[in-house]
């Protein structure tokens, strides 16, 4: 592939054009890519959605299975977050062992979701200190074009929002329920261009980004996950600023969560 | 089968005609007498030589005389700079095996050159034009919209803003000096979140 | 669903020779096949083959990682079959288990029966597959789609190679098989064939069949998959926008 020379010659015009305010797709600064989510796309899991954010594809599957809690939350079910930059999805992933970006998208989607309180996990316990559900979200990159934390995110929680407790299929209750969810995360993760802050960035604008910022924020107005990337620096009014303009983008990309559409 | 009738598009294993009646070319094999496509493109016939060969869409780069081509800058020697050629300057796929490439000294720019280390460094990306392909892969940049590309900082390896006649690095204020390519870079096709023509 | 539901073996074939879904003994389940997906790939295609749903995508001929599978008079291809966690109704551990890296290999193989691979040495063909989605017949599924993305990035090749199972349920050969049928049937026969040369590069079989049933599954599969090269090339023709042309007999 051309990564090698589009890394190098695009970085340099990418940061020309970022210093007008402009950006190689011709998005604004603050404009974030088209969105377009799928709900129940694998009717094999319990909850799924593809999401595909300009050309970044992500597919999210939910699973629950019963286990057994965790000896520290005896009353609470169990959240397992995973997710898989698989070779498919990138002329630059190669097969092995997970990488520390896959681990990374991983991480910092589960942080969100736990911390927002996404889904009750005290309503997840069967029987206390015995058996739980286990609640598997599970991330597939297909197509990494730029902003898979975000996309994955907005992946996992149009899954979760739309999934089902298999309880009568494991023979735990007469039928089966919705998993409820309560408060939704959304994250906006931002890149430096030089002076420019540009948000939802693509694959080339994250290569030659000067620092990534990842901020995931809920309904109730409250930050509930952070993560600084890649290699460069933000001030504290960076940040600042940056925090409100997640905000405004949250409640959008969360009413498209809420709608289960586009 | 003439000319006329054949389809505009042919897949991989689609009858072609008899060996009798053609010779296999590019894009075509031959099984038992019978000519087949190997490759996903469009037929032609070259009526000198009755030869049958398919024009492959989205093909599998390869490098021709007079094509442009990116090259990264491996070795600086006295007479000759040696490159990898990494993709045509017209396709978003590399070039299978990364060919080595060298550019000798008198076509390192137009005019005469004193010394190579003057206009390329090791790591800089050339736009380059193919002098010849085969056996061996000889390139130019000896015109004013070919050159250095792409450059990073000898201090401090950070991208040198190009813009400028003196290349000068962002970062430290380092000052170099580089045979540059004048004129709009062609951007490698795909890089910038368009369609890519085929 | 799957499994942990089903007590008893469903009834897989009715008096009037229908089968679970109401297909007939020969019938093929509706398959959809795109090319070209994948915009970051040299090549892809999407293939929805009853309720499987399987991405493939080829990358190269680039380098060879890791450096010592790399061959000097030849490409070498390399690919990987990898099913989602959530693609089957227990949730499956992410990562290559024993059975994927089998599959990925027989794959690899029926490949390089036809690919020109000399045309290239030194480098490597990367084939992937990712199944999205399972009910029975997701190497047939990944192969067909494979097959397709590899001819969608320019790959020369003998020909393109569909797939399909035959097995045998409640008695009878049938084509194509769906999950209930493989789980309760008494056989499974994948395979590929190449239309050029009437040759099958992929065979597996598991189960047991007479003589007899041998010879009719295959002859079954052969016709199954003529029908499935049709869509491919099909798939082709649109993703390259050109109107079907009647093929010339041969």
């Amino acid at each position: 592939m051309t990564e090698e020379v589009t890394t190098e010659i695009l970085q340099t015009h990418i940061l020309d054009l970022a210093a007008d305010g402009k950006r190689l797709d011709g998005r604004a600064p603050d404009e974030y890519r088209a969105l377009s989510l799928e709900p129940g796309y694998v009717v094999t899991a319990d909850g799924s959605a593809l999401v595909r954010l300009g050309e970044t594809m992500v597919l999210a599957g939910v699973k629950l299975e019963p286990g057994k809690p965790f000896a520290d939350t005896p009353n609470a079910g169990v959240l397992t977050t995973n997710a898989e930059l698989i070779p498919l999805s990138s002329p630059t992933f190669e097969p092995g062992p997970p990488q520390p970006g896959a681990i990374e998208v991983s991480r910092v989607v589960d942080r969100a979701i736990r911390a927002a309180e996404t889904i009750d996990l005290a309503g997840l316990c069967i029987t206390p200190a015995e058996k739980c559900w286990t609640c598997y979200v599970d991330i597939h990159v297909l197509a990494h074009a730029g902003n898979l934390i975000d996309a994955a995110l907005l992946a996992a929680a149009t899954a979760l929002s739309h999934a089902t407790v298999p309880a009568k299929r494991f023979g735990i209750a007469e039928a089966d329920y919705p998993l409820k969810v309560h408060h939704l995360p959304i994250e906006c993760t931002f890149v430096r261009l030089g002076d420019t802050i540009v948000v939802d960035p693509t694959f080339d604008e994250e290569r030659a980004s000067q620092g990534r910022l990842t901020i995931a924020t809920d309904e109730a107005g409250r930050v509930v996950a952070m993560q600084k990337g890649l290699i460069g620096a933000f001030s504290p009014d960076d940040v600042r600023s940056l925090v409100r303009r997640a905000f405004v983008h949250g409640d959008r990309l969360r009413a498209s969560v809420r709608g289960g559409g586009a | 089968m003439d000319e006329a009738g054949l389809p505009e598009l042919v897949l991989p294993g689609d009858y072609l005609g008899a060996a009798e009646e053609y010779l296999p070319g590019r894009g075509t094999y031959e099984d038992r007498g019978r000519i087949y496509a190997s490759l996903l493109g469009r037929p032609a016939i070259d009526p000198t030589d009755r030869t049958i060969r398919v024009d492959p869409r989205n093909a599998v780069p390869e490098i021709q005389e007079g094509d442009l081509v990116y090259a990264r800058v491996d070795e600086i020697k006295t007479a000759m700079a040696v490159c990898t050629v990494l993709t045509p300057a017209t396709s978003r796929r590399g070039v299978p095996g990364k060919p080595e490439g060298t550019v000798h000294i008198s076509k390192a720019k137009e005019g005469y050159t004193e010394t190579l280390s003057g206009e390329f460094a090791v790591g800089d990306i050339l736009l380059a034009r193919v002098l010849q392909a085969h056996p061996s892969v000889k390139l130019s940049t000896a015109q004013p919209t070919l050159g250095v590309v792409s450059a990073r900082c000898q201090a401090c390896h950070a991208l040198l803003s190009l813009g400028s006649k003196e290349p000068t690095c962002p970062r430290c204020g380092h000052k170099e000096r580089r045979k540059l390519a004048r004129g709009a870079t062609p951007l490698p096709p795909g890089g910038d979140g368009s369609d890519d023509a085929d | 669903m799957g499994n942990i539901g089903a007590k008893e073996v469903p009834v897989l074939l009715s008096p009037e020779g229908l089968r679970i879904d109401g297909r007939k003994l020969d019938e093929l389940r509706p398959i959809e096949i795109r090319a070209g997906v994948l915009r970051q790939a040299d090549g892809s295609a999407f293939v929805e083959w009853g309720q499987n749903k399987v991405m493939a995508a080829v990358y190269g001929p680039r380098e060879v990682h890791p450096r010592h599978l790399q061959q000097n008079n030849k490409a070498v291809i390399q690919c990987r079959y990898n099913m989602a966690a959530f693609s089957v109704d227990e949730r499956k551990r992410p990562g290559l288990d024993r059975r994927s890296q089998e599959i990925s290999k027989v794959i690899a193989e029926a490949f390089e029966s036809v690919v020109f691979a000399e045309e290239f040495p030194r480098t490597s063909i990367d084939v992937y597959i990712e199944v999205l989605q399972a009910n029975a017949g997701t190497r047939c599924a990944g192969l067909v789609a494979a097959s397709v993305a590899l001819a969608d990035a320019g790959i020369p090749m003998v020909d393109l190679l569909p797939a399909v199972a035959v097995g045998k349920v409640a008695g009878a050969i049938a084509l194509d098989l769906k999950k209930e049928e493989d789980n309760f049937g008494e056989a499974d026969l994948p395979m590929a064939l190449v239309p050029q040369s009437g040759r099958l590069v992929l065979l597996q079989m598991e189960g047991h069949m007479t003589e007899e049933e041998l010879s009719r599954s295959l002859d079954l599969g052969v016709a199954g998959c003529r029908v499935i090269y049709e869509k491919m090339k099909a798939a082709l023709r649109e993703r390259y926008s050109v109107e079907p042309v009647a093929t010339e007999a041969a």
